[in-house]
C-alpha cells in the first residue's frame, strides 16, 4: 500500500491534489500520533482507488495531538476505499465506493467539519459513522448534509446508513438520503426488425 | 439478509443531534431480516417540528421531517425506537 506519510516536526502540513490519479493505498495517512496540524490539505478532482477492501482513499484518523482542520476533500472518485479523517475537515461531493467498514469515518476532535453532497454506495458496513469526540474542544461543530448514501444489505452484519456512536458534542444532520437499491438486471435489448415498417406512402 | 438488520439511522448513548428533512427509503430491496429506519438508543430525544432550534452539548436530540418509506407489510420495521 503506498501512502503519503509525514512525520516530521514541521509546524503545518499542507498536501494539494489536483486532477491526479492516486492508484493504489492511502492518498494521505497519519496513522497513529502527529506532533504538527494536520491542515490545509486539498484533494480535489482525484481519483484515489484502494486494491481491495480495506484500504483508505485518505486517512486522516488518528490520536491527534493538534486538530486536524481546514482540510478540503472535494469531488473525487474514491473506490475500493474510504475516508478516516478527524473532524475538522471539509469533505464534500465526492463518491466514495468500496467495501469494508465505513464509507466515512469520523473520529478525534477538531474544529468545524462538513460532510456534504457525498454519495456513497453500496458496500461498506456504515455509510457515515461517526465516533466520540475526545478532545473536548468547544469546536466540534458538525454538519451532515445532502449525503446520498446506498445502504448495504448484508447477510453476516448488521448494517448502517448513518451511525453515531457515542457523539455527544452535537451534530447537524439535514437533508441526506439513506436508500436501499437493488440493482436491476442488465438485460440488454437490442432493436430488431420484428415488427415491419409500414409502407410508405407513394 | 438472515436476521440481521438494516439501520437507516442508528444513535448510541449520542446527544445533541438535530436531524431534520432527511429521507429514509427501503423501495423493497430488502427481501429478509429487518429494516429499522432510525434507531436511538441511550439518546436523549425530543421531537420537533421546529427546524431553528439550536443545539447544545448534552441537549436533546430533534428529530423532525423525516420520511421513511414503507417496505412491503410482510417485512418487520420500525420507524423510531427511542430508548434513551
Amino acid at each position: 500500500m503506498s501512502h503519503f506519510h509525514s512525520a516530521g516536526t514541521a509546524a503545518s502540513l499542507a498536501v494539494t491534489f489536483q486532477n491526479t490519479s492516486v492508484p493504489t493505498g492511502s492518498g494521505i495517512q497519519h496513522g497513529g500520533r502527529v506532533y504538527y496540524p494536520v491542515a490545509n490539505n486539498t484533494i480535489r478532482l482525484s481519483t484515489l482507488t484502494g486494491a481491495a477492501g480495506g484500504y483508505y482513499g485518505l486517512s486522516l484518523a488518528g490520536n491527534f495531538t493538534v486538530p486536524a482542520q481546514s482540510n478540503t476533500f472535494a469531488q473525487n472518485s474514491i473506490s475500493n476505499a474510504s475516508i478516516a479523517v478527524a473532524n475538522g475537515t471539509n469533505i464534500t461531493s465526492n463518491t466514495i465506493s468500496g467495501a469494508g467498514a465505513a464509507g466515512i469515518s469520523l473520529s478525534q476532535t477538531g474544529g468545524p467539519t462538513t460532510v456534504a453532497a457525498n454519495v456513497i454506495l453500496a458496500g461498506f458496513q456504515y455509510g457515515i459513522s461517526v465516533g466520540a469526540q475526545n478532545g473536548g474542544s468547544a469546536n466540534t461543530d458538525l454538519w451532515i448534509g445532502s449525503n446520498t448514501i446506498v445502504g448495504t444489505v448484508s447477510s453476516s452484519n448488521d448494517t448502517y446508513g448513518l451511525y453515531f456512536n457515542g457523539l455527544t458534542s452535537g451534530a447537524t444532520v439535514h437533508n441526506n438520503s439513506i436508500v436501499y437499491r437493488a440493482q436491476a438486471p442488465w438485460a440488454p435489448t437490442r432493436l430488431t426488425a420484428s415488427t415491419p415498417r409500414a409502407p410508405r406512402a407513394s | 439478509m438472515g436476521a440481521y438488520t438494516a439501520y437507516g439511522l442508528y444513535a448510541a448513548g449520542a446527544a445533541g443531534l438535530m436531524i431534520d428533512h432527511n429521507r429514509i427509503s427501503d423501495p423493497g430491496a430488502l427481501t429478509g431480516g429487518g429494516f429499522t429506519a432510525v434507531s436511538m438508543n441511550a439518546t436523549p430525544t425530543a421531537s420537533s417540528s421546529s427546524t431553528t432550534s439550536t443545539r447544545a452539548a448534552a441537549s436533546p436530540t430533534f428529530i423532525s421531517s423525516i420520511w421513511p418509506t414503507a417496505p412491503p407489510a410482510s417485512r418487520s420495521r420500525t420507524t423510531s425506537s427511542p430508548t434513551g
